[in-house]
């Protein structure tokens, strides 16, 4: 091979390494660890907040889930579908009560090997009684682990309530080596009583994880497929005893498991209604994994060596 | 040339066999026993993913959605339609918010349609929850009882349970490990790994590492779909057969496979049991070797074969072992079909670039 030939290849072998390295962040391969679960909603309202879901991964497409809110406004709705096995080019269709919600090509938060969660705005979709929501995913493979709702409706006749809507996706698992994330909700009155509902996914039966609440333990094995395949919807009470409160996520066995939605419900001290929305945090993209850096150098140096040697 | 021809015809064989039970598992029809004169027409699905084998649960397996679907087949009106499902005792059953009244006592469901007009359709959903042990496998029957003004109906509805797999994913281990052992036993005896040199078991460690490291990231950056599994089957054929030509030493393709899988564990946190499945797509290679008389993939005809043959093992192995016994999921026949005529299609495509690549590398060794 002429000296002209071995240039060429190895321009083009080095090419091909700079065309891996600049490939979009973010996009499929390891997606990142994640966000934690933070508030992205908060506020005192006279109703209650409905939160509800399931039904784990069943492969169905469209994807079926019926929810009945309770008498009331609808005030604030956000809902949530978790995806298994997101890659670029995949989509989610969301209809609600046959009206098209969105088709949506990103997801909100996405972390791990493509553990997606869609984060969709849904007020104006709902009303009491019994609603449809439908899911038509674009994704071999894969598809929804579930859908929740969380709303938040308004019923002078109800005592005020104190709520904080918390959403993220973080992967703890043992490939990232993360064990543990937390989940806080400020200004919380001190002393009342409170329920706590979480979202978690990719959870499974008999790999003991744990949750606390303030450092007071509220769960064990709580990603269990207790509400479907890979999907888990925990309520529980808890007291509130500062003025914030942490809410902490242990793997402990769990090889995979992903915390995605808080929310907390408390009795309000205060009479004055108010719903503040907070921004969506977009998650730092996932980085080109240092081994594939690694093994693509040293493939490159070493058919390098081979030319030069020839 | 004989042991090729014939050798050939049995992997299109089995291609073609593949295919045509795949054509022929997606036209199932669910049977059912409802009265022909009804005017109520039930059919009951379980599971609701269509990859997934029909009416099949694997034990130890999480909640499962079924669907019954009851329809006015008649030119009437049906009058205060109401729905029974008896649900058999060893299953766990919920309902969640649905169209239609449905209510749950025990193991019977009932579900209070209403007036049904003809033609008109309603689903009914079910969380359906396998026990978590069985000895044997066994057969469970649904049974739908319907009532309407006028008339009733009933029907049965089989579903069988798969054995958990939890003494079959011990098997595996075992077997794996079994197999691991004779593999290490059989490389002492004969002196095989002496037969590797530094630069040898450098080659297969480096080829390892692309494959494990680089080929399962780039798989992940392109979505082709159903067709995914080809972008990660063909460059990994396209090593085996560089490996094999550039090596040519007995065991290269299990030693390769073996290091994947180590490399795997190491980088991606890859689970031992998976140790089996990778030692079965390399073992079967290097017995083709054997069989082929010590060819290393030197001609276009066993560079295929051995494409074709890692690619159908490989599937056949994850499907019919792996996915019950890690995800206790069965696959249906359609998509084991289609998944095996996808792996043979990498592995003829992979073998045939493998080839004209291992040729133009073959003075590139080490």
């Amino acid at each position: 091979m002429n000296t002209r030939k071995k240039i060429l290849i190895i321009g083009l072998l080095g090419i091909g390494l700079l065309f891996l390295l600049s490939l979009p962040q973010g996009n499929g391969g390891w997606q990142g660890d994640g966000i934690p679960p933070y508030t992205i909603a908060e506020g005192v309202i006279r109703g209650e907040v409905y939160v509800n879901g399931g039904h784990g991964y069943t492969g169905e497409n469209p994807y079926l889930r019926y929810f009945e809110l309770p008498p009331g406004e609808v005030r604030y709705a956000r809902l949530y579908v978790p995806v298994w096995n997101y890659d670029s080019g995949d989509n989610v269709r969301i209809t609600i009560n046959g009206k098209e919600l969105a088709l949506r090509e990103e997801p909100d938060y996405v972390s791990a090997w493509g553990t997606a969660l869609y984060c969709l705005e849904a007020n104006s979709s709902l009303h009491s009684g019994l609603n449809e929501v439908s899911v038509l995913s674009k994704n071999p493979g894969g598809g929804p682990y579930g859908i929740a709702l969380t709303a938040v409706l308004e019923n002078k006749s109800l005592a005020p309530i104190k709520f904080w809507i918390n959403e993220g996706n973080y992967a703890l698992t043992y490939t990232n080596k993360k064990d543990s994330v937390t989940s806080t909700f400020e200004n919380t009155p001190s002393g009342k009583n409170a329920s706590l509902h979480v979202l978690l996914v990719a959870g499974t039966e008999g790999e003991q994880d744990e949750l606390y609440f303030d450092s007071t333990k509220i769960g064990n094995d709580v990603g269990r497929s207790a509400q479907g395949k890979y999907f888990d919807l925990y309520s529980v009470p808890v007291s509130l005893k500062g003025t914030e409160s942490t809410l902490r996520f242990e793997r402990g066995e769990e090889g995979y498991i992903h915390p995605c939605v808080a929310v907390l419900v408390s009795e309000s001290t205060s009479e004055t209604e108010f719903l503040k929305l907070y921004e969506q945090k977009t998650a730092k993209g996932g980085q080109v994994p240092l081994s594939v850096i690694i093994v693509c150098l040293v493939t490159f140096l070493a058919i390098a060596l081979r030319f030069m040697k020839k | 040339m004989k042991h090729e021809r014939i050798f050939a015809a049995i992997l299109a064989l089995i291609t073609a066999v593949s295919l045509v039970s795949g054509v022929l598992a997606s036209g199932t029809v669910f049977v059912s026993s409802a009265s022909s004169a009804s005017p109520l027409q039930c059919s009951f699905e379980i599971p609701l993913d269509k990859n997934q084998a029909p009416d099949k649960l694997v034990a130890g397996h999480s909640w499962e959605r079924a669907r019954v679907n009851i329809e006015n087949s008649g030119n009437e009106l049906l009058n205060n339609v109401t729905v029974f499902i008896e649900v058999p005792q060893n299953l766990e059953v919920e309902v969640s918010s649905q169209p239609y009244p449905t209510t749950k006592e025990g193991q019977m469901i009932t579900a209070e349609i209403g007036d049904m007009a003809s033609g008109q359709s309603a689903d009914i959903f079910l969380e359906i929850k396998p026990p978590s042990s069985i000895e044997f496998k066994k057969q469970v029957i649904f049974t739908i009882h319907t009532a309407y003004s006028g008339g009733e109906q009933q029907s049965e509805h089989r579903v069988s349970l798969i054995p958990p797999p939890s003494w079959m994913t011990y098997f595996t281990i075992l077997a794996s490990l079994l197999l691991f052992v004779g593999i290490l036993a059989a490389v002492k005896h004969f002196g095989v790994l002496d037969l590797f040199s530094t630069v040898d078991l450098i080659t297969i460690a480096l080829l390892a590492a692309v494959i494990a490291v680089v080929f399962r990231y780039l798989s992940k950056l392109i979505n082709l779909g159903w067709f995914d599994g080809l972008i990660i089957a063909i460059p990994t054929v396209v090593l085996m057969i560089v490996a094999l030509q550039l090596v040519r030493k007995p065991g290269t393709a299990t030693l390769l496979f073996t290091c994947v899988l180590l490399i795997s564990m190491v980088v991606w946190g890859s689970h031992i049991m998976w140790l089996g499945f990778y030692l079965a797509e390399g073992v079967v290679v290097d017995l083709l070797v054997f069989l082929f008389k010590m060819d290393y993939a030197d001609r276009r005809v066993t560079a295929v074969i051995y494409g074709i043959s890692r690619g159908g093992v490989s599937t056949l192995v994850f499907y019919l072992l792996y996915a019950p016994v890690e995800w206790k999921i069965s696959y249906a026949p359609w998509y084991i079909g289609m998944q095996l005529a996808i792996a043979c299609a990498g592995g003829l495509i992979g073998g045939l670039l493998g080839y004209d690549t291992a040729i133009k590398m073959s003075g590139a060794r080490l």
